[in-house]
């Protein structure tokens, strides 16, 4: 017991506890410091810490300060003899990596375990839940001293403080690392899209957790220069729709060529909107504006320490480069795109009488799409898909078999990496399939088709049957109603087709005008 | 906005307390405005009893320094340090505004 009468008294402990907090931000370290008390209250050479698992029926062995392996006096109190082969070897004793919760485990008690015989010591948070156990050992009393029981009671509160805080931390680095890994993996598959917005908004939530800040919003130059609230959390209703973001006359004084310089201009709006306290900061990226981070607080003496610029700084820089490498991925797109699109209107120019088919295709299915009640972003689909749809008959030779089958898929994989909308793709693959199963490639059936394949089905139909070729006329409306209403069902999805013929009655598809057969028979 | 103004050298040094947030912002514009009155004036703002200033405050600065450039006066503030000067670096206003370690350097470049 001589030990226990030397051991620095209780409240000198809490605050070094406390202190651990301000003096290292790195976990382990954290952790090692509050075992570092815990060996010190119970005067035992081992101490270990198990952590609640979510449900808190189990506790899992989250940390150990222990003697090494290699101690002499660590062989106590029994070692494990292995048999190796070409000899022996000691093998020392571990304590459990998981045990299941007791409710004898809300207070300070004995236990006996593969290293021995442990005092258990609760730590419980805030509101009264066991949240892990301290263990400390070897011992050979059977219950725990009344010292020993005093001394936790005195730490237990700011030790459940720095467990709390160091693990909370710790999942919020860990939920920033992933998040980093999927930018980062976003940003080398060079296929996939980049979700940007999704980003941007767990980005700002963490920003939020970690600097324990109760709102904030990121904001995100448009191609149009115009900044945009692109994620918001804890600000007033409709704050996103309504805040003026104008450089020149909104909230910010921001200008590029005051090297990013960023400050609120218009004191009073925020005043307005009960901020007590706003801290932006600027995304630039070689000189030029990305976006605005802010975080904001409501509440009188809620205010931003050192922790918290440090934090910011870090979401800052994750955030300005995800958005840069979204940018760099969007205008690469947007020029990969262009060039699909061309080579589409180059193959229409090989012929006179396909000359801009891709165009023509494009307006009416998007008009039929349209027409359908399709969404405005199965609309755009249609459209782009409309301009590409034959595009992989360039990559398939010409007049074959397999080009005929084929150039629905191989157009699909020439988009479908792209940070378009899935329907894009899918209306390309998809565009030869038939209603009732019956098409190409795939013998795809029904809804299995997307809407936007569905759509541009009927459209190439109507635009290739109205376009005269050497041998046939160009189709009257007339007649391709007809055509529709009796295909209807089988190759097109009634809905669509209806659509369709509706537009034709109504001559409001933009369709080649119908004309004699560019060579006599 | 508790603070205290004295003058050396022609230069008014104004000395304010506590945290510059939305909350006292506007306080900072009036008492910041009436210093900078004339194409004479020198006006110098001491930070360093201040923990943390966010945006909005920095607005006040900015607007500040360019009220006094626009009549021809000087503004300057000194005593950013910790959090103060990391945030004037975050914003990238540091470079915008005169930034003096200590009183005795800005009064010796503003009077000058």
């Amino acid at each position: 017991m001589r030990f226990l009468r030397r051991a620095p008294a209780g409240d000198d402990l809490a605050l070094r506890l406390l202190g651990v907090l301000a003096e290292t931000s790195d976990y382990r370290a954290r952790l090692d410091a509050a075992l570092d008390v815990v060996k010190a209250i119970t005067g035992r050479p081992d101490a270990y810490l198990y952590v609640a698992e979510p449900g808190g029926e189990r506790f899992h062995l989250e940390h150990t300060r222990a003697r090494a392996a290699a101690d002499p006096t660590r062989a106590a109190p029994g070692p494990m003899q292995t048999a190796m082969e070409g000899g022996a070897e000691w093998s020392v004793p571990t304590p459990p990596f998981e045990i299941s919760r007791l409710p004898e485990d809300a207070n300070p008690r004995v236990v006996t375990s593969p290293v021995g015989q442990l005092y258990s010591l609760p730590i419980a948070g805030g509101d009264g839940e066991l949240i892990g156990l301290l263990r400390a050992g070897p011992v050979a009393e059977d219950a725990v001293p009344r010292a020993v029981a005093e001394r936790h009671a005195q730490i237990a509160t700011p030790m459940a403080v720095v467990i709390g805080q160091a693990r909370r931390e710790e999942e919020l680095r860990q939920r920033l690392a992933s998040a980093t890994a999927q930018v980062d993996a976003s940003r080398r598959l060079a296929g996939s899209a980049v979700d940007v917005e999704r980003l941007v908004a767990l980005l700002l939530e963490l920003a939020l957790a970690g600097t324990r800040t109760e709102a904030g919003f990121v904001a995100v130059r448009s191609a149009t220069g115009r900044l945009e609230v692109r994620a918001a959390a804890g600000m007033p209703p409709g704050f996103a729709d309504t805040v003026d973001l104008t450089p020149e006359t909104g909230l910010f004084d921001w200008s590029a060529a005051e090297g990013g310089a960023l400050f609120l201009r218009d004191v009073e709006a925020a005043e307005r909107m009960g901020i007590r306290s706003l801290l932006a900061v600027p995304l630039m990226e070689e000189g030029d504006a990305l976006g605005v981070f802010a975080l904001v607080t409501f509440a009188e003496g809620a205010a931003f320490d050192e922790h918290d610029l440090t934090l910011l700084e870090a979401f800052t820089e994750q955030i300005r480069l995800m958005l840069y490498n979204a940018q760099l991925f969007g205008s690469f797109s947007e020029r990969y795109l262009t060039t699909v699109e061309g080579l589409a209107h180059a193959l229409d120019a090989r012929r006179p009488e396909t000359a801009g088919h891709h165009r023509t295709v494009s307006a009416v299915a998007e008009a039929i799409a349209r027409e359908a009640g399709l969404d405005d972003a199965a609309v755009e689909a249609v459209r782009i898909g409309g301009l590409l749809h034959d595009v992989g008959l360039a990559g398939t030779a010409e007049g074959s078999w397999e080009s005929d089958v084929e150039h629905p898929t191989v157009g699909a994989s020439l988009v479908a990496h792209l940070p378009l909308d899935p329907g894009v793709a899918g209306s390309v693959a998809t565009h030869h399939e038939w209603f009732d199963g019956w098409g190409f490639p795939a013998g795809l059936k029904g809804e299995d088709i997307p809407a936007a394949g569905r759509a541009l089905a009927v459209a190439e139909f109507l635009v290739e049957l109205s376009t005269p070729d050497e041998f046939r006329p160009g189709w009257p409306p007339d007649r391709l109603a007809a055509e529709l209403a009796q295909r209807s069902g089988s190759q097109f999805d009634p809905a669509v087709a209806d659509a369709a013929a509706r537009l034709l009655r109504q001559d409001a598809l933009r369709l080649p005008a119908a004309a004699a057969p560019t060579k006599e028979r | 906005m508790d603070h205290e103004i004295s003058e050396r050298a022609g230069v008014k040094i104004v000395h304010v307390h506590g945290p510059i947030d939305v909350s006292r912002a506007l306080e900072l514009r009036e008492l910041l405005g009436a210093q900078i009155d004339s194409a004479s004036a020198r006006v110098l703002l001491d930070v360093s009893d201040v923990p943390l200033i966010d945006s909005s405050g920095i607005g006040i600065l900015v607007t500040a320094h360019r009220r006094a450039t626009g009549q021809g006066a000087r503004f300057g503030v000194s005593g950013a340090t910790g959090t103060v000067a990391r945030v004037f670096e975050m914003t990238r206003t540091n470079k915008l505004l005169s930034l003096f370690g200590t009183v005795d350097e800005g009064v010796a470049e503003l009077a000058g």
